[in-house]
Parts: structure tokens; C-alpha cells; sequence
């Protein structure tokens, strides 16, 4: 009689507990709103068709690459198309496939998905020169414009983000995993916070990993509680099919921002926001799918809209930092 | 004699019609499809273009055809997704079309199949299809092509 009494009491104090566990994290975990404060581009108008790549200069002008016609795009921060340059080929200023893109305080990089290297353009998006690179470029940031870090797709599967100088001459290398993944699994988007921390997300596997910037991890985080993704075969090959998270962003406070791709609530629309710890604050949920995010040094969300056609640039609305901010 | 030009306005008026409706026919049949020259119907899958070598085949088979738009040999039709049939995306897709022929500076007019009747036809992906009707067949090519293949096309159309 008196141990079952006892076993009641457990099992209501551990109901309770689990119970408040919930709670705290539901209170934690919060959803955190915005509002669009510039949209580029609409279906009338032929100024973007399906941009690809993103970035952000010091003077808030945007450069945009578009996958559909070839060009690299430059727009005021009132989203006025200042300028466009390229067509399809192989010459200079010329693209197959334009994706990726980062600017230093003088330049633009941009990559091609079918041209290993980079191109470099001047703020007026003149051509200047080629950056070689034997290895596809999966993501790559600019430190200086004598450091840019790639993370490259090697032959052996290795998972290393390499420091190149402006010869494409490899400076340094860190390898971010122990183990060599198959296939894909070890593809990354990272960032890197202003103490040059670097934040990695992997594509296909439901990891998040800070380093700091000696090279050693400080923590590793699973969001979506993911073992496996599907696989499929293509020939003689076999490829994950299910992307885990699409893109990873730090902003001047050092919060995380990572765009989760087709296991969230919201497929490629919910951002999940941790703290430089690492810890899940909030959740902030895109109204339209986006193949990326884009965090300017102002603290603006940039994201796709409309498959490609237009560009979303958006205030974070974050009460947490709204109350701090009228405590002080 | 009055019979004769009670009907006689009504003989004119059949003599004019028949007479403007052969010559209207006569010059549509007769120019618009001339069933004696290839026509290519090719049918466009925008997802295939990630290839590299099929999207620059396709565009280099494109620029390589050696009429004017105006001749109607060549039709292109644009596949969608039958999962998205909304207005919106119908009209993106019409934006991103307009964005990739200005581009790839394409001279046949491309239509959009917004009911599906094409999607069959490009399973396996970009496909031509070729009415020949000298040979008296309907062959189908899938990019990227081979030279032979392309060749294949380009003299059936010249022919």
C-alpha cells in the first residue's frame, strides 16, 4: 500500500516535471516577427528573373546574381537597378551559371557553377580578373580581399574549408570533420560571427557546429532530431535527396540564423535564431520559400520570393531585444 | 427575266464567297503549313537546364536553325509542374520563360502548357519532336543531342 502510494507520488512529480519542461520551452522558443521594408523585382518588370546569389555592401548597395540571364545585378538601397553586366559565355564578365557572390570593402566575387574560380568585379561592376580554383566552390565568405574561405567539394570527400589568397593559392586549411563522408553528405553553408568564429551548417546531415577561431569546436547541435536522409541512386552514384538545412547566417549581435530546408514545419520558411551558445531562441517563419538567407551589417533579412523573381529585404522584429532596449 | 435578276445578286454574292473563301484557305494552308516541309515541335522542361550540356545543347541547337520564326517549322512548348496550378505561378513561370528567351536570344515563339498535354512527351526530359513528312514519320530526339541527331533534323528541315 505505502510503495504504491509512493510510485503515484513519483509518477505525478515526474508527470509535473515533464510537464514544466514543455512549458520552459515553449516559452523559450519563441516565434519572432518582421517586417518587409524593400521588395525587388515583380512580374512585370524584367529586372530579376530568378536571382541566385546575394550580397550587401558597407554602403548598403545589393548585388545580386540572376541564374536565368546571365548577369550580375547592382541595386540602391531603395532596390533601383543601378546597373547589370554579363551574358551567357565563357569570357570575362560572362557566366553559364551564376550563383554565389560576397563583396570586400573594393569588390564583388561571384562564382559560377560551371566555372571553377571566381570572378572579380569593381564596385561598377567592371570586370577586373579570375581567381583559379581547381575545386568547386559549395560556399564560400570574403575576409579581406587577401583572404577569401572556401568550402570546396573535393574528390576525396574531404571536409575542409580552405583559405585562399587572391592567386587562388591555398593559404590555409581546416578540416571542419574527422570523418570522410560519402557522397554529398558532408556539403556546408557557414559564416562566420566579427570574433571570426565560424558557424557551419550541414546540408545533408542534421548538424550544426560552432568553432572558434583556433579551430576548436564549441558546440554541436541537432535541430530537427534527423538520423538519416533518403538516398537515391544516379548511375554508378549515391546521393542524398533530402536537404537538412539550406543556409546558415550570423548577425552583428552573433545570433544564428539557419534556414532549414524539407524537414521544419514550414519546409525552406522557418529560420531558426540560436544564440552564440547555441541554444533554440525563436523561430522566425518566411512567408515564401527561399533557397537561402542573407544577413546585411545592418542587421536586415534578405530572402527569396516568388521563385526567384523577387528579392525580399525584411526588419527583424525581435521583442526580446525591443524590451532590453526600453529597460535601458 | 425577272427570275434571272431576282437571283442574279445572290449568284454574285455565292461567286464572291466561295472565290474569298478559297483564296483565304489557299493562303493559309498554303503558306502557314506546308505539309510537305519537317516541323519540329520542341518541348521545353526548365529543370533539365541544371545540366549544363543539355542547356547548352538545346541553346546551341537553337541558334543553329537556319530560318526566321515567321517560317512556323518550329514551335516550343514550356512544361509545368502540374503540382502548382495557381495564377501566380503561371505568371512566374511566364516571367522566368520571358527572362531565358530574351537571354538565349531564342527566335521560335515558346507557349506555356498550362494543361499538361505535353508532360508525357518529356518524361525522360527536353525532347524534339519531328514531323517529317517526306519520310513520312514522327521521330523524337532527347538533348543533349548527338551531332548525327542534330544534323538528322537540321537537313529534314531543309529538305
Amino acid at each position: 500500500m505505502r510503495k504504491g502510494k509512493i510510485c503515484m507520488g513519483i509518477l505525478f512529480l515526474g508527470v509535473l516535471f515533464c510537464s514544466r519542461l514543455q512549458f520552459i520551452q515553449a516559452e523559450e522558443v519563441r516565434q519572432v516577427s518582421f517586417e518587409e521594408v524593400l521588395s525587388i523585382g515583380n512580374l512585370d518588370d524584367n529586372i530579376l528573373f530568378q536571382w541566385a546569389g546575394i550580397a550587401v555592401d558597407s554602403q548598403n548597395y545589393i548585388y545580386v546574381t540572376d541564374a536565368m540571364d546571365y548577369c550580375l545585378k547592382k541595386f540602391d538601397c531603395q532596390g533601383k537597378l543601378q546597373k547589370k553586366v554579363g551574358r551567357k559565355g565563357q569570357g570575362p564578365g560572362e557566366f553559364l551559371a551564376p550563383r554565389l557572390l560576397d563583396c570586400s570593402r573594393a569588390y564583388i566575387y561571384v562564382t559560377d557553377q560551371y566555372i571553377p574560380g571566381f570572378q572579380v568585379f569593381n564596385k561598377d561592376l567592371k570586370f577586373q580578373h579570375r581567381i583559379p580554383l581547381r575545386m568547386l566552390i559549395n560556399d564560400f565568405k570574403v575576409i579581406s580581399d587577401s583572404e577569401i574561405a572556401v568550402a570546396a567539394v573535393t574528390s576525396d570527400q574531404g571536409c575542409r574549408i580552405v583559405l585562399i589568397n587572391t592567386k587562388g593559392e591555398v593559404i590555409r586549411k581546416f578540416r571542419y570533420s574527422e570523418k570522410n563522408s560519402s557522397l554529398m553528405m558532408n556539403w556546408i553553408d557557414f559564416d562566420f560571427d566579427s570574433m571570426k568564429n565560424l558557424y557551419i551548417a550541414y546540408n545533408f546531415q542534421d548538424k550544426i557546429v560552432k568553432f572558434d577561431s583556433q579551430g576548436k569546436e564549441l558546440w554541436s547541435h541537432s535541430l530537427m532530431k534527423m538520423k538519416h536522409v533518403k538516398k537515391k541512386k544516379i548511375g554508378s552514384f549515391v546521393i542524398p535527396c533530402e536537404i537538412i538545412y539550406k543556409d546558415i547566417a550570423v548577425d552583428s549581435t552573433g545570433k544564428v540564423y539557419v534556414l532549414s530546408g524539407e524537414f521544419s514545419k514550414n519546409p525552406s520558411r522557418d529560420v531558426y535564431i540560436l544564440d552564440p551558445e547555441g541554444k533554440q531562441k525563436a523561430v522566425l517563419t518566411l512567408p515564401e520559400g527561399s533557397h537561402c538567407i542573407y544577413i546585411d551589417g545592418s542587421d536586415f533579412l534578405y530572402s527569396r520570393a516568388g521563385d526567384g523573381i523577387t528579392l525580399k529585404k525584411y526588419r527583424i522584429v525581435d521583442s526580446e531585444r525591443q524590451a532590453e532596449s526600453m529597460n535601458k | 427575266m425577272y427570275m434571272k435578276q431576282k437571283y442574279r445578286g445572290k449568284k454574285l454574292f455565292l461567286f464572291f464567297l466561295i472565290m474569298g473563301l478559297s483564296l483565304f484557305y489557299g493562303e493559309f494552308y498554303g503558306k502557314s503549313l506546308p505539309i510537305e516541309q519537317a516541323q519540329l515541335i520542341i518541348v521545353i522542361d526548365f529543370n533539365d537546364f541544371m545540366c549544363f550540356s543539355c542547356l547548352d545543347s538545346f541553346v546551341e541547337f537553337c541558334h543553329s536553325l537556319p530560318f526566321h520564326s515567321k517560317d512556323g517549322k518550329v514551335c516550343g512548348v514550356l512544361i509545368v509542374n502540374d503540382a502548382d496550378e495557381t495564377d501566380l505561378s503561371f505568371k512566374i513561370v511566364e516571367k522566368k520563360l520571358r527572362g531565358f528567351v530574351s537571354a538565349n536570344d531564342i527566335k521560335f515563339p515558346v507557349l506555356v502548357d498550362y494543361l499538361h498535354i505535353f508532360n508525357t512527351l518529356a518524361e525522360d526530359g527536353t525532347v524534339i519532336i519531328l514531323f517529317n513528312y517526306q519520310e513520312k514519320c514522327i521521330k523524337k530526339y532527347l538533348f543533349p543531342l548527338k551531332r548525327e541527331q542534330k544534323a538528322d533534323i537540321l537537313s529534314a528541315l531543309k529538305d
